[in-house]
């Protein structure tokens, strides 16, 4: 049966940006080993991609190519098998861009994903700093602190391939621990790193998380867009507001637009400006 | 192009184009940014063996401007001989499909991927009544959003441009008077353009008016500055082909997902 893998990695801006990079590319890598092909691709938070700002890499991978232009014809993926969070501390949430107000961490887990983590925590610990979830989802632990594999420094400190001898533990479907120890060789020439994939393989261990776990605070949602009938309820059309004598920007009264400077009749009003300028002409 | 294979394979077909004595003239790669660029995808990377016997080194020959004897010659063209300039170049261009044809049969002999017509990709259009036309990557989207208005019975076709320089308008005419009606996607806008149109659509529509029975077109501007062109968008957009087919009056030029 036709199936699309995807595989979110939750990540610090260009301090784990390599980490990342190297997750993500190996994954797709690791799955052509058994023959499915498969992308992977960036999506930056804050663009451009900043210090410690919460970013994602995304790998979809399918059992075959008219699958995964399925997967490719969406912007990214709106749910996934396996949700990867290489900082503990993004486990609260994730406020990337303030348009999208507070992702919970386990917000595009598919029901019964999985969400690894790198944490000297337990599990008991970390489960309550993320939201609820309204179905179950499985939470792997990979003992570590988090890595600074960045795009400046590069501390290889064998976490990718061990996050992704957990992948293959946890989701065997999309590839094995043979495949990936395959890749690790071809990619890396280290079989100490082969080695690392395989004990993170043995060893890792995953607790369900039930809908009535977590943190039950709702996430703070985004702003309204400025298509909100809510917000907006006489502006429609707002784009064709010049040519019917209205301005998006309009100065206050008074002010001289020529000179740039108040005129005789300012009376040191900027609210209407401002309330204009804050409502209509900015996200 | 709308994958990273064919990116690859493009930028040696165009160092071959571009170096050819009958073109000679610089070519220019676009890529969709980010979602092509910033992707990571399984490409097959030919042997320098295979490059070289495809693509032999660059000699620059007898010509006056030559890194083995540098030189300085005042790179201005007076205004009494810019136009035969002009009409060089011109001529270059004018030769430069059929060497661009030579070049992708030759890639196709040497690397084993044979991309068919150079100028521009058709993806179901066999049976189909109406066709959408756009570039890049937006091909996922529109050929996802195709195969299923075909289960639902809508007899969609999609044409990819590969080239827009040169512009295979002739080619590209024939192929599109098949159908009843045209919705060119365009993900830029050209702003003052007839029609307020994109440029790809500016183009098809001045590559078909010398056809005696046009079919009605439609300019479609969707994805601007990266927004996703979703499925649902693909499939409004059929409906508006569609309806320009069956002859409904409606604009010429219209914005897809815009917020109102």
């Amino acid at each position: 049966m036709d199936r699309l893998f995807a595989v979110e990695i939750v990540y610090r801006g260009i301090f784990q940006k390599k980490l990342a990079a190297n997750i993500s590319r190996a994954i797709v890598l690791a799955a052509h080993k058994e023959g499915k092909p498969g992308i992977s691709f960036g999506r930056y938070g804050d663009s451009p991609e900043r210090n410690g700002i919460p970013a994602k890499y995304f790998a979809i991978v399918a059992t075959d190519e008219t699958t995964l232009e399925e997967g490719k014809a969406k912007y990214e993926p709106k749910g996934v098998d396996i949700s990867i969070c290489v900082d503990d501390t993004l486990f609260k949430g994730v406020e990337s861009w303030a348009w999208y107000g507070l992702q919970p961490i386990n917000k595009l887990l598919k029901p019964g994903g999985t969400l690894i983590v790198t944490s000297l925590k337990e599990a008991d610990q970390l489960i309550p700093l993320a939201h609820r979830k309204e179905t179950p989802y499985k939470l792997a632990v990979l003992k570590g602190t988090p890595s600074f594999s960045g795009l400046w420094v590069y501390k290889d400190d064998h976490t990718d391939v061990r996050i992704l001898g957990v992948m293959a533990r946890v989701l065997p479907e999309l590839f094995s621990l043979g495949s990936v120890q395959e890749t690790i060789r071809d990619e890396w020439k280290n079989e100490l790193k082969a080695t690392s994939a395989l004990r993170a393989f043995e060893r890792v261990t995953t607790v369900t998380v039930t809908p009535d776990q977590g943190n039950p605070t709702e996430p703070y949602k985004s702003a309204s867009l400025p298509s909100s009938p809510s917000r907006r309820p006489c502006a429609s059309r707002w784009w064709r507001w010049s040519a019917t004598g209205r301005s998006t920007i309009r100065a206050p009264s008074g002010w001289n637009t020529m000179t740039r400077s108040p005129s005789a009749t300012w009376a040191g009003n900027w609210s209407g400006w401002t309330t204009r300028r804050k409502r209509w002409t900015r996200r | 192009m709308d994958n990273a294979q064919e990116a690859l394979d493009t930028a040696l077909i165009a160092y071959k184009v571009a170096e050819d004595r009958r073109v000679f003239l610089p070519c220019a790669i676009s890529c969709d940014g980010a979602f092509l660029t910033h992707s990571q995808a399984i490409v097959k990377i030919p042997s320098q063996e295979k490059v070289d016997q495809f693509l032999p080194r660059y000699d620059r020959g007898d010509l006056l401007l030559h890194p083995d004897n540098p030189i300085t010659v005042a790179p201005q063209a007076n205004e009494d001989w810019l136009m035969e300039i002009r009409r060089q170049t011109a001529a270059g261009m004018e030769r430069s499909p059929g060497v661009i044809r030579e070049a992708y049969g030759q890639f196709a002999k040497v690397f084993g991927r044979d991309y068919g017509n150079p100028f521009f990709e058709e993806y179901m259009t066999d049976d189909a009544d109406v066709v959408i036309v756009g570039m890049g990557t937006l091909s996922n989207p529109v050929r996802v959003a195709i195969r299923e208005m075909r289960k639902e019975g809508k007899k969609v076709g999609f044409v990819r441009m590969r080239w827009f320089r040169p512009f295979a308008a002739e080619e590209l005419a024939k192929s599109l008077s098949r159908f009843k009606a045209v919705g060119i996607i365009d993900r830029d806008f050209s702003l003052g353009a007839p029609h307020s149109s994109g440029v790809l659509a500016t183009e098809v529509r001045a590559a078909l008016y010398p056809l005696a029975n046009r079919p009605p077109l439609l300019a479609l501007i969707c994805g601007l500055g990266g927004r996703e062109v979703t499925l649902p968008d693909v499939k409004n957009m059929t409906d508006k082909i569609y309806a320009a087919a069956a002859g409904k009056p409606q604009p010429s030029t219209q914005w897809i997902g815009l917020r109102e």
